[in-house]
C-alpha cells in the first residue's frame, strides 16, 4: 500500500515510523514497552514452558506405559507430575493466552496504537519471565514442589513436605500471579479506555469481549490463591496456625479458597479460546456470527458463573447438602452460556461459506473436543456421579479434554491464523492440514481411553498400578498416544519455524478477515494505524465505506494523531472521543523492578528476612524512579 | 413506569449511565449473588460447631432470600425488555444500538438467574440438613 | 475529533482545570486504581471470610483461653483515620480547580493524621505481641495476619503520600493530578478495610 499511496499518505506514514521506531538490538527488546514486541517475548517463553511442561507429560506417561515400571520412583513421579501441571497451566497457557495473543491482538483488534499502559506491560512480561525461573531453579536444585498443582494441606505442610519444594511453588505463583494481574487489569482498561471512536460495546469484536471476561476473572480470582498461598507461607516460613486441626485450623479452608480462585482459573484458560474461535469462524465461513449478543454476553456468563461453582471440586470432601446443592445448581446452569456458544459457532459455520483451511480445522477439532469434554463435566454436577469418579482418571480425561482439547486448540489454530499478520509470510496449508489430523488423532488416543479407566477404577496421580487389574491395555495406547501427540505438535512448530524463513510473502490480508488488524501490513507498523480507524460495526474490515474513509482521512491528515506518541481515548460504553494521550516509549524500569521483585523473593525462600527488607526498600525507590518522568516529558 | 418518570427524566434510558439500564442487565446476577452469598454463610454458620446453637432454619431463609431475589431478576427482565422494545437493532450506533444489545444481555440473563435462584431454593427445601453429601 | 484535548499537555493550574473539567470519561491511572483496589479488596474478603469460616469451626472464640479484644482505642484510631477522608477529598477538590498549594497543603495534613493512626496501631500491635503470639492458635495467626495486612496496606498508603507530596510541590500537571485521584481512591478503599477489618477483629467483643 505505502508505494502505491498518494505523497501525503506517506510523508505522514514516515513520520510517524520515525515517532514510533523501536530501538534496534537487544538493548531495544529489553526496554521495549511496545504491545506487539511484548507479545512476541510472551509467546516464546510460553512456548519454552509449553516445551518444559510436554517432556514432563513424556515422562509420566512412559512411567505409566505398563504396570510396575521404575523410569521414575515415586517421590520424582511426584514432582514431575506437579510441575507438569504447574508450568502448563500458570507459565503456559495463561501467558500465551493473555500475554501473546492478547497483547499483539487486542490494541490492533480495537483501533488502538498500544496498551493503556505499555510499561506495565512490560513489566509483566519480565515479572512471569523472572518467575519462571524462579520455580525452575526450584526445580533444578532439588526442590521441585511435589504435593500437585492444587497442593493440599497437610500434604503440603512442613509436617508431611518439609523442604523447600512447596515454598517455591507457593512464592512462585505469587510471583507469577504479580505479572497475571497487571496484565489483566492492563487488557481492561485498554478494553474500556483505548477503542477507536464509534467502537461502542455493541460494536466491539467477540474477541475483546472474551478478553474482558477473562481479565476480569483473574482480577477477582487471583486474591483468592493469593489469600490461601500466603496463609501457608504463613504456616510453613513464620510457624502460624491456619490449616492444623490441633491448632484450631481447618485443612478445608485451603481447599475453599484454592478453588474459589481453581474453579474461575480453569474458565480464565478456555476463554481465550472462546474468543480465538470467534474470530477464526466468521473469516473463514465468510459470515457474520450468529447471535452476536448472545455469544457476547455468554463469555462474559461463563466468567461470571465460574465464581458460583467452586464446590463442585469438593463434593467428596464431607461438606453438608445445604452447601452443596448451590454449587450442583450452578453447575449444571453454566452449561447453557457454554451451548449457546456452540450452538451459535456451529451455526455460522453450516449457514456460511466454510473453507476448511488450517485455522477453521482446529476450530472444528476444538469444537468436538469442547463437546467431549463438556459433556463429561457437566456430569460431575451430579454429586452421587461425581463421588465415584473424583480422583479417578475419569476427571484426568475431563480436565484434558478441555484444557488441551478446547483451550489449546484454538491456540494452535490462532498461531496459524495470525502467523501471516506477524511473520508477514504464509505457512504451508498441506501441512498444517496434516498436523492438525495427526494432533486431533493422537489427542484421542491419549485421552479418551482415561474415560474408560476412570470407571474401571484406576486412581489419578498413581505412579503406577499393579498388573492384574485390567488397565495396562488402556495405559499403553495412551502413552503410545502421547507419543504420537508429540510429533503432531513438533510438525506444528516445524511447519512454522521453516515458513518463517522460507514462506510464501503473505500480503495484508490473506483472509479476507473481519476485524482491524487485517487492514495493516503484515506485520504492522509499529504505530499499528495511521489513522484512527473509522468503525461501525464489530467486523469492521467487512464495511467497505468505513475503510475507504480511512484512506481519504490519511490524505487529509484527518485523525492521524501525529503530533506525538498519541492514541485515542474515549468512553467506557459509548467509546465516544474524549482525549488524546500521549503514550510511554521505552524505558528500562519494568524490567529493571522486575528484577528488584525477584532479589525479594529468592531472600523470603531463604528466609533472609532483613535482605529481603532491604530488597523491598530498593523496590520502593525503583517504582519511584519508574514514575520520575512524565508522559509529556519522554 | 409511571412512577419512576423523574428518574427516567434526569437521567434517561439512552445515557450509557442510566441507572434503568444498568438495573436491567446487572439485576438478575446481583441478586443470584446476593442469594448465593447469604445462603452459603448461612448454610456455613448452621451447619458448623458454633453456628449451630443460633438454630437457623435453612429452608425458611431459602425461600425468605430466594423469592425476592427471583423478583428482583424477574423485575429487571421485565425492565430490559421494555428497553428493548424502545430501542433499535443491535447492530445500530449508540444509543439505540448499544441499548438494544444491553436490552438482549438483560432478558437473557434474567431468564438464566431466575431459573437458577429458583433451582437453589429447590435444592435447598429439598435438603434443609446438614447432613454429609 | 481531531479537536480532542491533548490533556496530558496540561502543565498549569489553569490548564489542568480546564482538562479536568472537560474529560467526560474516568482517566485510565483512575480505572488502574479502581482494579488493583478491586484486587486487594477481594484478599481482604477472603481473609476475613477466612476468620468467620475458622471461627464457625472452632468451638470457642478467642481460641486458648486468649482475652477477647478491647474495643475502645481500635474504634477511636479508626475513627481517626476516617477523617482523613476530608482532607483527602479537599486535596483532590482543590487540585481539580488548579489550586497546587492548597492541594499540597491539604494533602500533607491528611498524610499526618494516617501517620499518627498507623503510629498508634503498631503501638497497639505490638502491645498484643507482648501478650499473646501469631503461632499460639488459629486465632492468633488470623488475628495477627488480618491486621498487619492492614497496617501495611496503611504504609503503603503513606508511601504513596509521600511520593505525591514530593512531585506536587514541584506544581501540578495532569498526570500528577491524575495521580493523586488515584492515591485518593486508595485511600478511600483502606478507609472501608478499616472498618471491615476492626469490625472483625472487635466481633468477639461486640
Amino acid at each position: 500500500m505505502e508505494a502505491a499511496a498518494p505523497p501525503a499518505s506517506r510523508t505522514r506514514t514516515e513520520r510517524l515510523g520515525r515517532i514510533w521506531e523501536e530501538p534496534p538490538g537487544v538493548l531495544g527488546w529489553v526496554t521495549t514497552v511496545d504491545h506487539k514486541r511484548i507479545g512476541i517475548l510472551y509467546f516464546f517463553t510460553a512456548i519454552a514452558f509449553f516445551f518444559a511442561g510436554g517432556v514432563e507429560a513424556m515422562l509420566i506417561r512412559t512411567q505409566l506405559i505398563g504396570p510396575n515400571q521404575a523410569t521414575l520412583d515415586p517421590a520424582t513421579f511426584n514432582e514431575v507430575m506437579t510441575m507438569h501441571g504447574v508450568t502448563m497451566i500458570f507459565f503456559f497457557v495463561i501467558p500465551l493466552s493473555l500475554g501473546a495473543f492478547g497483547n499483539y491482538l487486542l490494541p490492533l483488534m480495537i483501533g488502538a496504537r498500544d496498551m493503556a499502559f505499555p510499561r506495565l506491560n512490560a513489566f509483566s512480561y519480565w515479572v512471569y519471565l523472572c518467575a519462571g525461573a524462579f520455580i525452575y531453579v526450584g526445580l533444578f536444585s532439588g526442590n521441585a514442589p511435589s504435593a500437585g498443582w492444587f497442593d493440599y494441606v497437610p500434604l503440603a505442610s512442613k509436617t508431611f513436605s518439609p523442604g523447600p519444594g512447596i515454598d517455591f511453588y507457593a512464592l512462585g505463583l505469587l510471583f507469577v500471579g504479580i505479572s497475571t494481574t497487571a496484565g489483566a487489569i492492563n487488557v481492561i482498561v485498554t478494553i474500556f479506555k483505548l477503542r477507536a471512536p464509534g467502537m461502542s460495546l455493541n460494536r466491539m469484536p467477540l474477541f475483546c469481549f472474551a478478553f474482558l471476561a477473562v481479565s476480569f476473572a483473574l482480577v477477582f480470582a487471583l486474591p483468592a490463591l493469593n489469600t490461601a498461598l500466603i496463609l501457608l507461607e504463613l504456616e510453613r516460613l513464620l510457624g502460624m496456625h491456619f490449616f492444623a486441626p490441633a491448632f484450631g485450623g481447618y485443612p478445608i479452608l485451603w481447599q475453599n479458597l484454592f478453588w474459589i480462585f481453581g474453579h474461575p482459573e480453569v474458565y480464565i484458560i478456555i476463554l481465550p479460546a472462546f474468543g480465538i474461535a470467534t474470530s477464526i469462524i466468521p473469516t473463514f465461513t465468510r459470515r457474520r456470527m450468529v447471535a452476536f449478543p448472545l455469544v457476547a454476553l455468554a463469555e462474559i456468563l461463563v466468567a461470571f458463573l465460574g465464581f458460583g461453582v467452586w464446590a463442585h471440586h469438593m463434593f467428596a470432601v464431607g461438606l453438608a447438602t445445604a452447601t452443596t446443592v448451590y454449587f450442583a445448581a450452578a453447575s449444571l446452569v453454566i452449561v447453557i452460556p457454554s451451548g449457546i456458544q456452540l450452538f451459535s459457532w456451529v451455526t455460522t459455520i453450516i449457514t456460511g461459506t466454510p473453507r476448511f483451511k488450517t485455522p477453521l480445522l482446529w476450530i472444528v477439532g476444538f469444537i468436538v473436543l469442547f463437546i467431549i469434554g463438556g459433556l463429561s463435566g457437566v456430569m460431575f454436577a451430579a454429586i452421587p456421579f461425581d463421588q465415584q469418579t473424583t480422583d479417578t482418571y475419569f476427571v484426568v480425561a475431563h480436565f484434558h479434554y478441555v484444557i488441551f482439547g478446547a483451550a489449546v486448540f484454538p491456540l494452535l489454530g490462532g498461531m496459524f491464523y495470525w502467523f501471516p499478520k506477524v511473520s508477514g509470510r504464509m505457512y504451508n496449508e498441506r501441512w498444517g492440514q496434516a498436523s492438525f489430523w495427526l494432533t486431533f488423532v493422537a489427542t484421542n488416543i491419549t485421552f479418551f481411553p482415561m474415560h474408560l479407566l476412570g470407571l474401571a477404577g484406576m486412581p489419578r496421580r498413581d505412579y503406577t498400578y499393579p498388573a492384574h487389574l485390567g488397565w495396562s491395555g488402556y495405559n499403553l495406547i495412551e502413552t503410545l498416544g502421547a507419543y504420537l501427540l508429540g510429533l503432531g505438535l513438533l510438525s506444528v512448530a516445524a511447519n512454522l519455524i521453516v515458513s518463517l524463513f522460507r514462506g510464501e510473502p503473505a500480503g495484508e490480508d490473506p483472509w479476507g478477515g473481519d476485524t482491524l488488524e487485517w487492514s495493516t501490513s503484515s506485520p504492522p507498523p509499529e504505530y499499528n494505524y495511521a489513522v484512527i480507524p473509522t468503525v461501525s460495526s464489530p467486523y469492521a474490515m467487512w464495511d467497505r465505506e468505513d475503510r475507504e474513509a480511512d484512506e481519504a482521512n490519511l490524505e487529509a491528515g484527518r485523525r492521524t494523531l501525529e503530533a506525538g506518541h498519541e492514541t485515542p481515548a474515549g468512553t467506557v460504553v459509548d467509546g465516544e472521543w474524549d482525549e488524546v494521550l500521549e503514550m510511554p516509549s521505552k524505558s528500562a524500569w519494568p524490567p529493571l523492578t522486575a528484577l528488584a521483585i525477584s532479589a525479594i523473593f529468592a531472600m523470603v525462600i531463604l528466609q533472609l528476612w532483613l535482605s529481603a527488607a532491604i530488597a523491598t526498600a530498593v523496590l520502593l525507590l525503583v517504582l519511584a524512579a519508574w514514575h520520575g518522568r512524565e508522559p509529556e516529558e519522554a | 413506569m409511571k412512577a419512576l418518570e423523574p428518574l427516567l427524566a434526569r437521567v434517561p434510558p439512552s445515557s450509557p449511565a442510566s441507572p434503568v439500564l444498568w438495573f436491567a442487565v446487572l439485576g438478575a446476577p446481583a441478586a443470584y449473588a446476593t442469594q448465593m452469598g447469604v445462603g452459603y454463610w448461612l448454610a456455613q454458620a448452621q451447619c458448623s460447631p458454633t453456628g449451630g446453637m443460633w438454630g437457623i432454619a435453612l429452608g425458611t431463609w431459602a425461600v425468605v432470600v430466594g423469592v425476592p431475589a427471583a423478583a428482583v431478576a424477574l423485575a429487571a427482565g421485565a425492565t430490559a425488555f421494555w428497553l428493548f422494545r424502545q430501542s433499535g437493532d443491535f447492530k445500530d450506533a449508540p444509543p439505540r444500538g448499544r441499548t438494544a444489545f444491553l436490552g438482549v444481555v438483560g432478558m437473557t440473563v434474567a431468564a438464566l438467574f431466575g431459573v437458577l435462584i429458583v433451582m437453589t431454593v429447590c435444592g435447598v427445601l429439598a435438603y434443609d440438613t446438614c447432613n454429609q453429601s | 475529533m481531531e479537536a480532542a484535548p491533548r490533556s496530558m499537555e496540561a502543565s498549569g493550574p489553569a490548564e489542568v482545570a480546564a482538562a479536568a473539567a472537560r474529560r467526560r470519561a474516568q482517566p485510565s491511572g483512575w480505572w488502574g486504581m479502581a482494579l488493583l483496589i478491586a484486587t486487594e479488596a477481594t484478599l481482604f474478603a477472603c481473609l476475613i471470610a477466612t476468620y468467620y469460616y475458622l471461627r464457625f469451626n472452632a468451638s470457642e472464640w478467642p481460641l486458648g483461653g486468649i482475652e477477647p479484644p478491647a474495643v475502645v482505642l481500635p474504634l477511636v484510631f479508626t475513627g481517626g483515620l476516617l477523617a482523613a477522608t476530608i482532607p483527602v477529598f479537599g486535596s483532590v477538590a482543590a487540585a481539580k480547580r488548579g489550586a497546587a498549594g492548597r492541594a499540597w497543603w491539604l494533602l500533607t495534613m491528611a498524610t499526618a493524621i494516617q501517620a499518627t493512626y498507623l503510629g498508634l496501631q503498631i503501638h497497639l500491635f505490638a502491645g498484643d505481641l507482648n501478650t499473646f503470639s501469631p503461632q499460639e492458635n488459629a486465632y492468633s495467626s488470623i488475628y495477627f495476619t488480618l491486621l498487619g495486612l492492614h497496617h501495611a496496606h496503611v504504609a503503603v498508603g503513606l508511601a504513596l503520600d509521600v511520593w505525591l507530596l514530593w512531585k506536587l510541590a514541584r506544581g501540578i500537571t495532569n498526570y500528577r493530578l491524575i495521580g493523586l485521584r488515584a492515591v485518593a481512591l486508595y485511600w478511600y478503599f483502606v478507609n472501608v478495610a478499616a472498618v471491615a477489618v476492626v469490625l472483625t477483629q472487635l466481633s468477639p467483643s461486640l
